[in-house]
């Protein structure tokens, strides 16, 4: 049997995922999250995209890292009082207008997604290139038997970038799926995932 | 010779460091949480080593290098970031005298394969390679000379420092235990550091290194006048399966002629690529068994004895198995691939920073079913 996203069974849970915000928007701006590896992007702004397919959802997982030719323009989002620090304020907008570049499609219909986390290290970290900026979301998705198609598009690219998305399941609720195509544009920007559903 | 350097920098003797292996089988303890399978005689020689090493300790080092088989945040509690950026917790290299060196040493290479272990030693030599660049550039002034991690670096977990506090070199390298070392009970050995980390966890008879980042910046360096390549079976191996697929083949692993980064990085536990790019079951056995040879390249710095049941595991599952190529095809050094099956999921991911992708890698390696151990815990 294929393994899947979640849990191993067996003595203890899956390592604690990124913080996410609650749903009433608490900011949690903090240091790199434990774990999270750097992209080391040299000049370019890398993004590594995680979508998951879980029950009744898409959750998505940006984690940026940032190139020296990068390092002005994303700080300037950031930071536009350029006190040194991302204020909720400051950090929430960017992340809206970032999600507000990452299309999803299901099937062909447009999702929307809801911001539900974000983690903005130290802005002198970041600007090394050595720490992430981690950015959660979930769109809703319709749950049917049969044949499906996820279409990503991440635009958001204010310097050059490297980018890459990939896939993930999450089965739950009687609820599987299964990969059986994946397409990629050569720039990393799009990816489109046909996947059958299965209600067991 | 490298070997001789490496001993001379680091303190201790080289070659191969397995002991005598244990004459009796190991059995369990009735009143522990016993395992179904007792001990062969590789783990009973990996505890006997690990316990070696503790004996060489004091106790508040003792204290320091063991936690609870529960300790969720210590198991993981490694990343590829240096010190200054990333604390870990343990006994660091550089705090240890040569007895305990020589036995940590011992311990590991009971654990890994003589090539295991070069590749370990290799890494930590190229971090002092770049300790020393840095110091030269007048970029990051060297620290690391036994005095610990910079001021004000949490302890265990999370990240800490400034720019200006990374510390390279071999001393930042750490020792820690997740669970006291058993042939009865499971425990994880960690070893790891600036682009390093082992994660060996040993239940009874069997031992994974699910997950381990391995990889290092530089991997080609000179030292006193001896050339090293810590990935180069691993690099040729790679340029010769995509060289032998035809054009319909190569068509069909070659996703992307860009390079992508490395997906699942520290962090990312649990989390299992979907098959992409060439699947095995479209090769043929010549190219299988290359595909074989590619895995074993990583694989192989695991013990023999521990490594033959892995890799029985991943040929019996070719079929599930699949090669992905992202990257130029013509400079096999310079791209990132990934090898996607049901037991393995292994990367090599170049990385930019430092101006050649080819000399700074981030490479992981995981089995799905078994990260920690926990497939065999779980039995």
């Amino acid at each position: 049997m294929r393994p899947s996203f979640g849990p191993q069974a067996g003595a203890f849970p899956p390592a604690p995922s990124i913080r996410t915000l609650s749903r009433a928007g608490i900011f949690a701006a903090a240091l790199v999250a434990p774990g999270v590896a750097s992209a080391h992007p040299g000049h370019a702004l890398a993004q590594t995209a995680y979508l998951t397919l879980a029950p009744g959802e898409v959750r998505l997982e940006l984690d940026m890292t940032v190139g020296e030719d990068a390092v002005a323009p994303l700080l300037a989002a950031l930071d536009p009082d350029g006190d040194g620090a991302a204020s909720e304020a400051e950090a929430r907008p960017w992340a809206e207008g970032v999600l507000a570049q990452v299309t999803l499609a299901l099937d062909g219909e447009r999702a929307a997604w809801t911001l539900e986390g974000l983690e903005v290290p130290d802005l002198a970290l970041l600007a090394t290139g050595s720490a992430a900026l981690t950015l959660e979301a979930a769109a809703p998705r319709p749950e049917a038997a049969g044949p499906h198609e996820l279409a990503v598009t991440n635009a958001y690219a204010p310097a050059e970038t490297l980018r890459t998305a990939s896939a993930f399941l999450q089965p739950g609720e009687g609820w599987t799926w299964e990969i059986t195509e994946q397409a990629r544009s050569d720039d990393g920007a799009d990816l489109a995932v046909i996947y059958a559903t299965t209600r067991e | 010779m490298i070997r001789e350097s490496l001993s001379a920098l680091l303190g201790v003797a080289l070659g191969s460091a397995l002991p005598a292996l244990a004459q009796e089988a190991a059995t369990a303890d009735a009143t522990t949480q016993a395992l179904a399978a007792p001990a062969d005689a590789r783990t009973e020689a990996i505890v006997a080593a690990a316990e070696a090493f503790l004996a060489t300790l004091a106790e508040d080092q003792r204290t320091a290098v063991l936690f609870a088989w529960e300790d969720e945040a210590q198991r993981v509690n490694w990343s590829n970031f240096p010190t200054g950026i990333f604390q870990r917790a343990g006994l660091r290299w550089g705090d240890l005298d040569d007895e305990q060196r020589q036995a940590l040493t011992n311990l590991l290479g009971t654990v890994l394969s003589d090539d295991g272990l070069r590749m370990v030693q290799e890494q930590m030599l190229a971090d002092e390679v770049l300790k020393a660049e840095e110091a030269e550039g007048g970029g990051q002034p060297p620290a690391g000379d036994g005095d610990g991690p910079p001021a004000g670096a949490p302890p265990g977990g999370g990240a800490g420092g400034h720019p200006g506090d990374l510390v390279f070199g071999s001393d930042e390298y750490y020792v820690s235990f997740v669970g006291e070392p058993s042939e009865a009970e499971p425990w994880t050995l960690q070893f790891g550091g600036h682009h390093l980390g082992i994660n060996a966890t040993v239940v009874g008879p069997d031992v994974t290194l699910s997950p381990s980042l391995t990889g290092g910046q530089p991997v080609r360096f000179t030292w006193e006048g001896e050339e090293v390549d810590i990935v180069v079976d691993e690099v040729t191996a790679a340029g010769t399966l995509l060289g032998s697929l035809d054009e319909a083949q190569r068509e069909a692993a070659v996703v992307s002629d860009a390079r992508v980064d490395l997906v699942l990085g520290p962090g990312k536990d649990g989390m299992v690529l979907e098959p992409e790019g060439l699947s095995a079951a479209e090769m043929t056995p010549e190219q299988q068994a290359l595909l074989l040879a590619l895995v074993e390249a990583r694989l192989g710095m695991l013990n023999a004895d521990d490594l033959a049941p892995a890799m029985a595991e991943i040929e019996a599952n070719l079929g599930e198995t699949s090669f992905a190529w992202f990257g130029p095809v013509e400079d096999p050094a310079s791209a990132y691939w990934r090898v996607v099956g049901p037991t393995a999921i292994l990367e090599y991911s170049p990385q930019e920073m430092g101006g050649d992708p080819s000399n700074h890698l981030h490479n992981m390696y995981r089995d799905p079913t078994n990260e920690y151990g926990a497939g065999w815990v779980s039995e």
